[in-house]
This record gives structure tokens, sequence and C-alpha cells, in this order.
């Protein structure tokens, strides 16, 4: 029966072993594909500036505007450099018919470009 | 049609609070608070109950492994747990006489290896899941909870 115990014990032990190496492997991933943004909106991050600033200066986002924004954000990240599961991502988003949908992928694309916490500031 | 600047950070996505901040609260809400039972075992005895190890282990893996959200963690995670909670049966059996066995056990009748394995695997989830919250908070900027919201 001891064997059994430390059986279970040992497999038990393997499985999370197998979860840290899975979870730190993941998060390399992760960590890599950020930087990639980064480095890839770096050049672009002043002129979105300039670009939110004149769209957000009344405080109110219209139709024309929001448009305006989306399509400057689509067009920095819609990049050669982005692999086939981030341009999957950003042609997924904008299936988005809803005004909600589209609304947390513009917010979605704002944060990627390190402009969200600032547009509620 | 026309939006408030606020809306358009998105459903779930509060500024209040920063991403380190969520983080934190995180870290010390759902993964340390759980423990508690065991921190103040050693408080109170300056040691740790080989029982109350396991079934820590076992009932900490799987509630921790039941808010993953990664199909494979989620499902690793509460087979470990599983596992644990096996172990912590087997081991009240054997401690009570209803098992057999002539093997070298610890102080309180507990077989080394789990106890050794315990520990490992609390540590293990605790990194497991640390990382995936540092995904979930830091990296894609989710709050932990609304619970504390203005």
């Amino acid at each position: 029966m001891e064997s059994l115990i430390a059986s279970i014990s040992l497999l038990s032990l393997m499985g999370a072993g197998i979860g840290v190496i899975f979870s730190l492997t993941r998060l390399t991933h992760r960590l890599s594909a950020e930087k990639h943004y980064v480095d890839l909106l770096r050049d672009r991050h002043d002129q979105l500036k300039l670009l939110l600033d004149k769209v957000t200066a009344d405080d109110v986002i219209d139709h024309e505007e929001w448009h305006q924004l989306q399509r400057a954000l689509v067009e920095v990240l819609d990049d050669k450099k982005l692999s086939d599961s981030e341009r999957q991502l950003i042609l997924e988003s904008l299936r988005q018919s809803s005004a909600i949908g589209r609304q947390r992928y513009t917010a979605k694309l704002l944060q990627r470009v390190g402009l969200g916490e600032r547009l509620a500031a | 049609m026309s939006v408030q600047r606020g809306d358009l950070l998105g459903r779930g996505q509060r500024v209040g609070r920063g991403r380190y901040q969520e983080f934190g609260i995180c870290v010390l809400l759902h993964m340390l608070l759980p423990l508690a039972p065991l921190m103040f075992e050693y408080v109170l005895t300056r040691s740790i109950d080989d029982n109350s190890l396991l079934l820590v282990t076992s009932m900490y893996t799987m509630a921790i492994g039941a808010t993953s959200d990664h199909k494979f963690l989620f499902v690793l995670m509460l087979l470990v747990g599983f596992g644990f909670s096996i172990v912590y049966a087997l081991q009240i059996g054997n401690n009570i006489g209803l098992l057999a066995g002539g093997a070298e056990l610890t102080s309180t009748g507990v077989i080394p290896e789990s106890i050794t394995a315990a520990k490992g695997v609390l540590i293990g989830v605790f990194i497991v899941h640390f990382v995936e919250r540092f995904n979930r908070h830091i990296l894609e900027r989710q709050p932990y909870s609304n619970v504390f919201a203005k």
C-alpha cells in the first residue's frame, strides 16, 4: 500500500512539474509577443497620441472620429511582421458587428499601444 | 452615434487600480490567503502536521486549478489535486491500521515520499498560477475583482 501512496504522490508531483514547465514556456512566448508588439508600435506611438488628442479634444468621440482612430490602429497592427495567429486575431476583431464589440476591440488596440489607461485619465 | 472616452476602455476594463496593484491583490487574496490555516498552524505550533499538509495540498491544488482559464492546466491541476485526495485518504486509512504495511513512516504515520511530493506540488501549483495570473493581470490587464471597485 505504501508503494501505491508513494506512486500516486510522485505522479502528482510529476504533473505539477509538467504544469510549471508548460506555464513558463507559455509565459516566455507571451513575453516575446509583447516585446514584438512594442517594437512594432514604437515608431507610431507619437503619431497615435496626436490622433488621440485630436479626436478626444471635446471628450466625445463621434462616429467618424471613432472609425478614423480604429483605422489608424489597424494600420499599425496590420504589419507584415505579424504572425498568422496575430493577423487572425485582428481579422476576427474586425468582423465584430456590434457597437460593443467594436468598442472592446478599439479598447484592446489602445491598450496594446499603451494608450488605454491614458484615454480614461 | 458617439461614444464617451471611458466607453472605449470596454467592459471589464477598469482604471481605478493599476495592473501591478491588481496582480498584487490577486496574489495576496487568491493565492496566499487560502494557505492561512497552514501559516497559523506553523505560527502556533512551530511545525506543520503531515496530514494537514496533504489535505491543504489537495484542496489548494483543486481550488486554484478550477480558476485557471487554460484547459490543459485546468485539467492537470484537478487531476493532481484529486491524486492528493486519494493519497490523503490512503494515509488516513493507513494511520488507523486499516492498511497493513511495514514501510518507514514519519512521526505522524505518513510516508515521507508523499510529504516531499506534497511540498513540491504546493510550490509547483503556486508557480503555475502565479505565472498565469501574471499573464492575466499584468500582460492582458484584466482586473482581478470588481468587489473593491468604486
